[in-house]
Order: structure tokens, then C-alpha cells, then sequence
């Protein structure tokens, strides 16, 4: 088996492309036009999502760019280099409790949804329990063929996210969209700091290189990648804007499944696509939790090198079910969102910026001797 | 080996029941579709109104297959009373055999003596919006007499008197109606406090619907202010910039003339941005062909041409100043879509006037409209004359 190309758990740095759209891609896709269209003017909010994605690009590139200087070495015994080891292990620790927690709240929002919308009678947790085993099928098997899932999957989501926004058209307005830049300082801060919410995940990136068999694109390539989340998210904002207006938006609590339901092919055959998109979306949503759980089991493995990956995910993943039955309603899965992001971004930069200053005073050291 | 086999049997088992999802199975033949609802208002006192809502379920038998229509009624209607839309509405479920689903609903239809009461239609929509199974482009229009009369109406093209009422509000052939008013539109004019239009149907005899006119409503007090017909309505439309497509009768010398417009279209301009004496220019164009004529004029002449446009051009502007008349000096409320241009090109000044744009100090009323109107006739028609000028004689 040693000669097959996936055989030896390596990837390649278009693997990792594609796994930061995958990564990115969540819930959070569902929901975002609402808590922009509340903050700014008109179509004002793509601005925010560009700032905003310039940022995580920027992020993406420091992070894949620290990480692609250690090719084929965990986080953890890079870390450990630079940062001690003790600080290397707290850090890694960190990542586990990062990785159960998205899990969780992508596990419990996507259980909420279906439930609204595709199942009613269905009791959550048993929507929950089903999505979380098909989560943990993924993971136990090899990390290469996760990444061939993404690979499969991310056309289809692009594809359709494409044909969501052109059976659109016939129900835009272009008169939702004007007045342009009438958004004043204050909205565009808050509107970044929203839209940098959807841009979670990209610490992944600290543990998929050490799989890249040749990082040196690695950087280049992951920071492409979030491009591209970045021009699928201005574009489905901008549609949503120009087919219900901004302030309709902003009292819409998911915009783009409500996007799904408003479009009808011409013909009147088929009437009802949401349950296609929702097929899609949940696609997206699967990646990303499968992602999620991994990055949690592979630093939990990187700390505990001989315990069995199996023994770990059947440890990890009743802690996660746990965690995803904890929110009481819509209002504290919000805030659980919320609260999951921010410390999602916390994490990953203070890693990428302790690590980033530690290899350049290290290296500088180097160079000096 | 025959140990793992068994394993797998039952792993298999409770698969299959786990992933089947046979808590939500409903079969097809187990749904009711509700194809279009009807909302009257029984009683009303002060704060408390006893609603009367009617569910149109579809009878698929009764429908047929697209080339033989079977005889059979093909729907159902279901009446029943009470405070509450969801709540009637699972009163209906009583009656009905079947889960009902709104996922194919069509139309929804108020009655004139709901919508007039303040606040009520925006009330009346929060449950169809805010239900998960409701699609965003269920049409929306207004019923003269009972809304409940307007789901009995069977035609001959259309067994289903709510696929009826559906089209009939997509057909669009006079510029006296409106295009079809959603309600996400709806929504979003509510959310807004901007007045808007919606279409009003009354029953015009056993087997048919009219179109009546277009009903406004006033967008703070979300109330129906009044209803245009006719030439109002045509003006309307023309000021609006949409919807010109349609006939225009005017008289030429004396002698009715019918135009078909070919093609339309409006732009409105600010000329003086001072809030308290806003003026705008408002530039109607429209090319036309002529459908019908009376007369005998032979319009290959030069000069005879200008009469036609002429006479075109008056009729035009007097349409559109009986418009102006009717729905800003008289009601005061702007359908004119002039919030929209204010809010697009001059965010500004919009944002000082919105809140008293047409209500409270009422900048849109205060306002000075001028008219400017384009008209062409640019075709006559396969015949140029039908008759003579003397051919009695």
C-alpha cells in the first residue's frame, strides 16, 4: 500500500486550498448577511467582508508561512522549538478545546436548522447524535481521505452556491443596492469586526502543513484559498441585499436559506429547491465540523503519541454531544457562536504572532552566530 | 466469523431505523396543500378582531392531467373563525383529513375591511412570514367584497380558483394594474414605514375576477388609504415608470383614438434640494402604435403626425397630473416610488426628511411635481385608413 499516493498520509499544498474554503465555509454562511445589513447602509457590508477577509488572508499567509518553515513537523514539536515546551503543550491544549468546541456548536446549529426546516417532529438530539456519528465515521479513517472529501465537495458547493445566485437575478432589485458608500466609520469598524466572525478556522492551518509533503507553496496557496471564501461571501451578501433590501435582511434570521425558498426555476416544475440547498449546505457544514474534530484529535494524538486515534475520538466525542445539547435556545447558541469565533481568532493570532516574533528573534540569533 | 456476521445484522438494523427519519414521514397522498388563503373580518372591537380565515386545499384528482381535465371540483375550501391566523389555522386542521402545507401556497387575499383598520395587514403578515414552511414570493392582494368569495371562483382555463387569482395578478396587460406585489416586497416597505400598492380584485360575475384598481396604503399608520381606477391608476404607472405596456385612448380632432404603447419609461430628477420646498421634474416617455381610429386622417402627413403625438402628449400629462392630484395632494401619500429616489441619489437630505417624508410635516406634499412628457407614435398600424374623408357622400 506504501506506493499508493494517499497511502502515506501526505498531502499536497492544493490540498490545502481547498481544506480553507472547506474549514471556513459554516454555518456562519447562513447568517452573516443579517448581522451586516443591520450595521451598514445599502450594500454597503461588502466592504466590511473584504476588510475583513484581508485580514484572515493576511492571517492565513503568517499562519501556513510560520508553519511552512517546519515542513514535516507537528505544531507541537515547533512550537516546543520556539516557545518552550510547557507553553507548546498549554497552546496544543488550547487547539483541543477549540477543536471540541466548533464541533459542538456546528453540530447543535445545524441540528437547530434542520430541525426548523426539515424535520419537525425529529427530536434534536437524535439529529445531532446521527450528523455527530457520520462526523466520527470521517474522522477515524485516514486524514488523506478527508481531504479527498473536501476536494469533492467544494466544486458542488461552489457550483450551486453559483446557480443559488443566478436564479436569483430575475428577483433582484437594483434599487436595494443603491445608495453606495453611505456607511459612516463607526458601521464599517462594527461591520469588520462581524464579518471577521465568518472567517473562523484558520488555525487549522498550524496542523495541516505538517501533512504537506512540500510546504514551500503552502502559504501562497492557503492565502488563495480564503480569497476565494472571500469572493463567495461578498457575493452571496450582495445578492441578498439586492433581492430583499438591507433592512429586510437585517430582520431575516438565516438570509440565505430564506434566498433558497424565494428563487423558482423558470417553469413552474420545480418550485421548491431549499431541500438541495440544504443537501449543500450541510455538506459544507459536515467538512467543516469533520475538520474541527480531527484538529482536536490530531493535537490531542500530538500530545499523547502512543495512545490509539480511535480510542481518542470515541473519548472526545461524547464530550462533544455533550457540549452541543448545553445551549438552551436560539439565544445562547448565538452567543455560543459568538463566543466560539472571537476566541477562535484570539487563539490563532496570539499563536501566529508569539510564534512569528520567537522564529524571527530566533532566527536572527541564528543568523548572528 | 458467524459471530461478526450477526454483528453486523443488527448494526445494520438500527441503521436502517435510525437513518430512515421516520418520525417526519408524511406521504404525499397524506398532505393537503394550501394553494391560496382568504382573510375576512367577522367582528372588531377596539383592540380584539374576530378573524375569518378560508384555506384553499388542492384536490389533486380533481385537477386531471394537463390535456383532459376530469370534471370533478378541484379544491376545497375550509372557513373557520377566531383572533389568531395560526390559531384558525389549526382549527381548520379539524376539519381537514390531511396535514395541511403551505409550501405551494400561492396567494394570500385580505378583505377591504382588514386592511383598513390600522396596523392590521402588517399584523396579519407577521405569521406568514415568519413560518418556516412560507415562501417569500406568495402573492398578496386585496378583495373589495370578502376575500372568501374570491376562492369560489371557478373559471374554465383554471380549476383552481387561487391558480386563477394568481395569474390573473401576473397578466399585466393595461397600465392600470400593477406588477405582482409579493410578500417579501411587502415586508420590506412595512419594515420601513414606506407606503406601497397593492392589487384590488373584486368578484365581476360567476366565472370571472376583475382587476379593480390599485389600493394604497399609507405606510406609517400601514393602513389602505384609498383605492385608484382608471385613468389615476394609467397616470400612475407612467410617473412610476413601470407597467407601460398597454392601451391609452385620446382624441384626435374630435375622433377617438386608441394607442398601444410599445415602449415606456420615466425619470425622475430633484431640481431644488430645499427640504422645505422640495421640487421634482418628473420625464415620461412613451412610444406608441396606434391600435384603433376613428377618424380619417391620413397621418403619412407631416403635420398630421404632430397631431397625433399632440393629442397623445395631453392625454399623457393629464393622466399623470390626475395622479399627482389624487395621490399628493389629495392623500398624500407617496406611491411614486419618489422615497426610493431619494433614498438611491440624495441619501443626505433623504435621511433629514424620512421620518416626515409623507406623514407628520409631509415634505412629499409640500413638494412641486413638474411633468414633462415625450410621446412618439412611431407606428400606424397595417392599414393606414379604413374609410374616406367624405365616403358617404
Amino acid at each position: 500500500m506504501s506506493t499508493f499516493k494517499y497511502g502515506d498520509e501526505k498531502i499536497t499544498s492544493r490540498e490545502i486550498m481547498i481544506a480553507i474554503p472547506s474549514m471556513i465555509i459554516a454555518v456562519g454562511i447562513l447568517t452573516f448577511p443579517r448581522h451586516l445589513a443591520e450595521l451598514t447602509v445599502a450594500s454597503d457590508g461588502w466592504i466590511s467582508i473584504i476588510i475583513g477577509g484581508l485580514i484572515a488572508i493576511l492571517l492565513t499567509w503568517l499562519v501556513a508561512k510560520i508553519a511552512s518553515n517546519f515542513p514535516n513537523q507537528s505544531f507541537l514539536s515547533y512550537a516546543s522549538t520556539l516557545a518552550t515546551r510547557p507553553v507548546a503543550i498549554v497552546l496544543t491544549c488550547f487547539y483541543v478545546i477549540q477543536g471540541i468546541l466548533i464541533t459542538a456548536f456546528e453540530v447543535r446549529a445545524i441540528t437547530d436548522i434542520s430541525h426548523q426546516f426539515l424535520f419537525n417532529e425529529t427530536p434534536v438530539e437524535i439529529v445531532g447524535l446521527t450528523f455527530l456519528l457520520v462526523v466520527v465515521y470521517a474522522v477515524s479513517g485516514t486524514r488523506a481521505g478527508l481531504f479527498r472529501l473536501n476536494a469533492m465537495f467544494l466544486p458542488i458547493i461552489f457550483f450551486t452556491t453559483l446557480l443559488l445566485i443566478i436564479f436569483s437575478i430575475a428577483f433582484m432589485k437594483g434599487s436595494n443596492l443603491l445608495p453606495v458608500l453611505k456607511t459612516d466609520l463607526q458601521g464599517h469598524l462594527q461591520g469588520t469586526m462581524k464579518s471577521t466572525l465568518s472567517y473562523t478556522g484558520i488555525g487549522i492551518l498550524f496542523f495541516y502543513i505538517s501533512l504537506v509533503k512540500n510546504p514551500k507553496k503552502a502559504p501562497s496557496r492557503a492565502a488563495f484559498g480564503m480569497g476565494l471564501v472571500v469572493v463567495v461571501y461578498s457575493a452571496i451578501y450582495l445578492t441578498t441585499i439586492a433581492v430583499f433590501g438591507e433592512t429586510a435582511t437585517a430582520n431575516i434570521r438565516f438570509p440565505l436559506i430564506e434566498l433558497s425558498k424565494t428563487i423558482e426555476i423558470p417553469g413552474g416544475f420545480f418550485e421548491r429547491l431549499e431541500s438541495i440547498f440544504f443537501v449543500i449546505w450541510i455538506m459544507a457544514i459536515f467538512t467543516t465540523t469533520a475538520m474541527a474534530l480531527d484538529i482536536a484529535v490530531m493535537a490531542l494524538n500530538s500530545i499523547f503519541p502512543n495512545a490509539n486515534k480511535l480510542k481518542i475520538i470515541f473519548l472526545l466525542s461524547p464530550i462533544v454531544f455533550f457540549i452541543s445539547v448545553l445551549p438552551q435556545d436560539f439565544m445562547d447558541l448565538g452567543t455560543f457562536g459568538d463566543y466560539v469565533s472571537y476566541t477562535g481568532w484570539g487563539l490563532t493570532g496570539t499563536t501566529a504572532i508569539l510564534l512569528g516574533i520567537l522564529y524571527k528573534v530566533k532566527g536572527a540569533k541564528k543568523r548572528g552566530k | 466469523m458467524v459471530n461478526k456476521g450477526y454483528h453486523q445484522l443488527f448494526i445494520f438494523l438500527v441503521l436502517t431505523l435510525l437513518l430512515s427519519g421516520c418520525w417526519d414521514e408524511i406521504e404525499l397522498e397524506d398532505r393537503a396543500f394550501v394553494s391560496g388563503i382568504g382573510i375576512d373580518l367577522v367582528e372588531s372591537q377596539g383592540q380584539n378582531n374576530i378573524f375569518e380565515l378560508t384555506d384553499q386545499l388542492v384536490v389533486p384528482a380533481g385537477l386531471g392531467s394537463p390535456t383532459e381535465l376530469s370534471g370533478e371540483k378541484a379544491y376545497r375550501n375550509l372557513t373557520q373563525r377566531g383572533d389568531s391566523l395560526f390559531e384558525i389555522n389549526a382549527k381548520i386542521s379539524k376539519q381537514a383529513n390531511r396535514v395541511l402545507n403551505p409550501d405551494h401556497l400561492e396567494v394570500i387575499i385580505f378583505s377591504k375591511e382588514v386592511v383598513e383598520k390600522e396596523n392590521l395587514v402588517a399584523d396579519l403578515l407577521d405569521a406568514f412570514l415568519r413560518h418556516q414552511n412560507m415562501r417569500r414570493g406568495v402573492l398578496l392582494a386585496i378583495a373589495e367584497g370578502k376575500a372568501k368569495d374570491l376562492l369560489y371562483v371557478e373559471t374554465e382555463h383554471a380549476k383552481l380558483p387561487a391558480q386563477y387569482l394568481s395569474e390573473l395578478l401576473v397578466n399585466r396587460e393595461i397600465p392600470e394594474t400593477i406588477e405582482p406585489i409579493r410578500i417579501g416586497d411587502v415586508h420590506e416597505k412595512i419594515l420601513n414605514n414606506r407606503s406601497f400598492i397593492l392589487p384590488e380584485l373584486a368578484v365581476y360575475a360567476d366565472n370571472s375576477v376583475n382587476y379593480q384598481g390599485i389600493a394604497i396604503f399609507q405606510g406609517v399608520s400601514k393602513k389602505l388609504v384609498d383605492t385608484i381606477t382608471g385613468d389615476e391608476a394609467k397616470g400612475l404607472n407612467f410617473i412610476r415608470g413601470e407597467n407601460q405596456e398597454g392601451s391609452i385612448t385620446a382624441d384626435v380632432e374630435g375622433k377617438k383614438t386608441t394607442f398601444s404603447v410599445l415602449e415606456g419609461g420615466s425619470k425622475i430628477k430633484l431640481t431644488n434640494k430645499d427640504k422645505n420646498n422640495l421640487s421634482f421634474q418628473v420625464d415620461i416617455e412613451a412610444t406608441v402604435q396606434i391600435a384603433e381610429y376613428f377618424g380619417e386622417i391620413d397621418f403619412y402627413k407631416k403635420e398630421n403626425k404632430a397631431k397625433f403625438d399632440k393629442a397623445l402628449k395631453d392625454k399623457l400629462t393629464k393622466a399623470a397630473e390626475d395622479a399627482v392630484k389624487k395621490v399628493k395632494d389629495e392623500l398624500q401619500v407617496d406611491v411614486f416610488k419618489f422615497d426610493e429616489y431619494l433614498r438611491m441619489h440624495h441619501y443626505k437630505l433623504w435621511e433629514v426628511i424620512k421620518e416626515d417624508w409623507d406623514h407628520g410635516e409631509n415634505y412629499f406634499a409640500n413638494s412641486d411635481l413638474n411633468i414633462n412628457v415625450k410621446a412618439t407614435v412611431r407606428e400606424p398600424g397595417n392599414t393606414i385608413r379604413i374609410k374616406q374623408d367624405g365616403g358617404g357622400k
